[in-house]
């Protein structure tokens, strides 16, 4: 068995302290706190991964000596979510699998998205802190929704909102707003996050950072930075320092940072320079965001690109990346007909989802309350709210987040175009474009993929 | 026991580069098969298939793809960012690589064309091209479908089939190209070639035989705008 140079044949493996394991309907998810890698993997392989965490230490040979466990160990040891110890002194090893372990469970696999089964949580949960905001972006989405600004949970209400979610499994929080630094608390939150075991990332417009925040932010695996296109293009030497010193800044603290992008026609046609902008700031992961509707409907119907210019921009990134290798280029799921021409073994195999709106996310709101996503909000979209209810029971009951999280076997949706195409397992287009909500995406750049 | 599913790093989104190899002659032996799987751990192959996946820019098979059809298998394909490979791989007859020679070209959109060479003692095809969309690449689409060993089998021509109708596109175009008919290599200059480069294929001969395989397999090439 090979890990990297080494031949392992004697020693010991055990499960890594950063793996947090989940058992799902299908088997279980295996999530890494440190590197971000999710796995899926079925029950036997859950099976054995839940055993090696309660055993501590099992001798290698013991795993070797099963093909099963040979087949998936090398993949396993090469993300670290199987640590190999090479010599084990005083502590105790288990020398053989249980049979139980091994033994084959009798289940028949659904597919996927079959009614009333779903994950035992989400991922992913997005916690808008506040809706407040300083800035006046005219592309930010948030003033469509006309959010009451009053109805904010204070610090220990959002610490037990917190907890609960910790508490049913969660592996990650992304946070954000409106904008979450407005919040006097905000570094009380992330740390409380943190502590509970939440890998947490946070999407700010600041571009200046407070020197109090620094503390803070060492808690944060990756930031997310909301970049305004027209004022980095307009005022490309004083916008640059900015962002310079800020990807200085989480370069040296160690946390990942990305710029995202909002796709409107100004960004696109503009797309060359603020790509080399953020280069040379020192940006290598760049996520391009869907152009959601905004409070000015004139400018959004200005500015929202049509299928023609969302063809030509797919057309750019695979340019692009292939001009500069070092960039990683990523696009929202609200975005996933750009990748409709990859092979969809690969998109299952890679975990592409398309919409996993009430699947594998939720959003929840400053005031508790809980959302397929941060862009379906409002009264027609509450699931319940966290501060009354359960999580389990919103999460589990809410004819809301069933109704997203299924929209693929909707008639609505099965009878439509992106029903019809074949991408549509790992695509499905964007929710909040789609007629009636559960339709198809009307915006969609790609000719429909038909059985050949 | 499986891994179902691995999505790399803090990303709900895309960002690889996948092979699928596929021994079409013969199967792989277990110790081919075990000298496959110590390329990388990233694979496990069956005695047909296997299929590589790499998250990270920059990573990718040690030793490259070639020495693999060198060794092991006869037609592949991998896709990066809308960048596709198809590859077929034999030991061709005497005079046959000298045959297929005139069809290498370097197409009038860059990245597009043909590769011939020699590798070990097979001749290697490589065709880089876009995949049009509407191609179905596989029937694999219940997520939990089982994936065990040797899916494939004989269709009703005799000829082996996969579940995946690119792997099987491109074992028929494997077949006519053994067989000496380069209409499918040239389909592929009539779609990529520059029409001011004075060295064109030279045209094949029409036949009666396998002009649906030829016309299928063009209609799967498309274009990176």
């Amino acid at each position: 068995m090979r890990n990297g140079n080494f031949i392992l044949k004697e020693g010991a493996v055990r499960l890594s302290d950063d793996v947090r394991i989940r058992e799902e309907y299908f088997g279980g998810i295996v999530f890494h706190r440190s590197t971000g890698d999710t796995l899926e993997v079925d029950h036997e392989a859950y099976k054995l991964l839940a055993w090696l965490r309660k055993t501590g230490a099992a001798d290698i040979r013991a795993l070797l000596h099963q093909k099963q466990v040979r087949a998936i160990l090398p993949v396993l040891l090469t993300m670290n979510i199987i640590e190999h110890l090479p010599m084990i002194t005083g502590a105790s090893v288990c020398l053989a699998i249980p049979d139980h372990v091994m033994r084959k469970k009798d289940i028949t696999f659904a597919p996927r998205d079959s009614a009333h089964i779903n994950l035992s949580a989400p991922e992913t949960v997005h916690l808008a802190v506040t809706y407040r905001c300083d800035e006046t972006c005219p592309d930010c989405y948030v003033r469509r929704q006309k959010p009451p600004a009053d109805q904010e949970l204070n610090t220990v209400e959002m610490c037990n909102i917190i907890d609960i979610l910790a508490d049913n499994g969660v592996f990650q929080l992304a946070v954000g707003g409106g904008e979450p630094f407005v919040r006097t608390d905000i570094c009380d939150i992330i740390r409380h996050a943190a502590g509970r075991g939440l890998v947490v990332h946070l999407t700010t417009g600041q571009y200046v950072l407070k020197p109090q925040w620094e503390d803070t932010l060492k808690h944060v695996k990756s930031l997310h930075i909301g970049i305004r296109s027209e004022e980095l293009i307009n005022d490309a030497e004083h916008t640059s320092e900015k962002l310079r010193v800020l990807a200085e800044y989480a370069a040296n603290a160690g946390i990942g940072i990305g710029a995202n992008i909002i796709m409107t026609r100004f960004s696109i046609r503009n797309m060359d320079k603020l790509v080399e902008l953020l280069l040379k700031c020192g940006y290598k992961r760049l996520i391009f965001l869907r152009y959601k509707p905004t409070a000015d409907r004139g400018r959004w119907n200005n500015e929202n690109p049509d299928a023609e210019e969302l063809k030509l921009f797919k057309n750019w990134l695979t340019h692009t990346k292939h001009q500069y290798p070092q960039l990683m280029l990523r696009v929202d799921c609200a975005s996933a007909f750009l990748l409709k021409d990859t092979n969809p073994l690969t998109a299952l195999r890679a975990g592409i989802r398309g919409c996993a709106a009430g699947e594998r996310i939720v959003s929840v709101a400053p005031d508790g309350s809980v959302y397929p996503c941060s862009q379906l909000v409002g009264h027609v979209h509450s699931a319940g709210n966290l501060t009354s209810d359960s999580f389990m029971t919103i999460w589990q009951e809410s004819h809301v987040l069933n109704e997203y999280r299924h929209f693929r076997q909707n008639t609505s949706f099965a009878d439509s175009v992106c029903g019809q195409c074949d991408a549509n397992s790992f695509c499905g287009g964007c929710r909040v474009f789609a007629k009636d909500i559960l339709g198809s995406e009307p915006f969609c750049p790609m000719a429909p993929r038909v059985p050949y | 026991m499986k891994i179902l599913s691995v999505r790399r790093g803090f990303a709900s989104d895309h960002s690889s580069t996948s092979y699928e190899f596929l021994a079409v002659d013969k199967p792989l032996r277990k110790k081919e098969q075990a000298e496959v799987s110590r390329l990388s751990s990233r694979v496990n192959p069956t005695t047909r298939r296997a299929n590589f996946i790499y998250h990270v820019d920059g990573y990718d098979i040690p030793g490259g793809w070639k020495k693999l059809m060198a060794r092991y298998y006869d037609v592949m394909y991998s896709e990066s960012y809308g960048w596709w490979m198809l590859a077929m791989a034999w030991k061709a007859i005497p005079g046959q690589f000298e045959e297929l020679l005139p069809f290498e070209f370097e197409g009038a959109t860059e990245g597009m064309g043909i590769d011939i060479e020699n590798v070990e003692e097979r001749t290697i095809v490589t065709i880089h091209c876009a995949v049009e969309m509407g191609m179905p690449y596989s029937a694999y689409n219940e997520y939990y479908d089982d994936e065990d060993e040797d899916e494939e089998c004989d269709d009703e021509s005799g000829m082996f089939a996969t579940d995946d109708e690119l792997l099987n596109a491109l074992i028929q175009v494997r077949q006519q190209i053994i067989g000496g008919d380069y209409r499918a290599l040239y389909a592929v200059w009539e779609k990529y070639g520059d029409i001011n480069d004075e060295n064109t294929p030279p045209k094949p001969e029409e036949r009666k035989t396998g002009e649906q395989i030829v016309s299928n397999f063009k209609s799967m090439l498309g274009y990176i705008e």
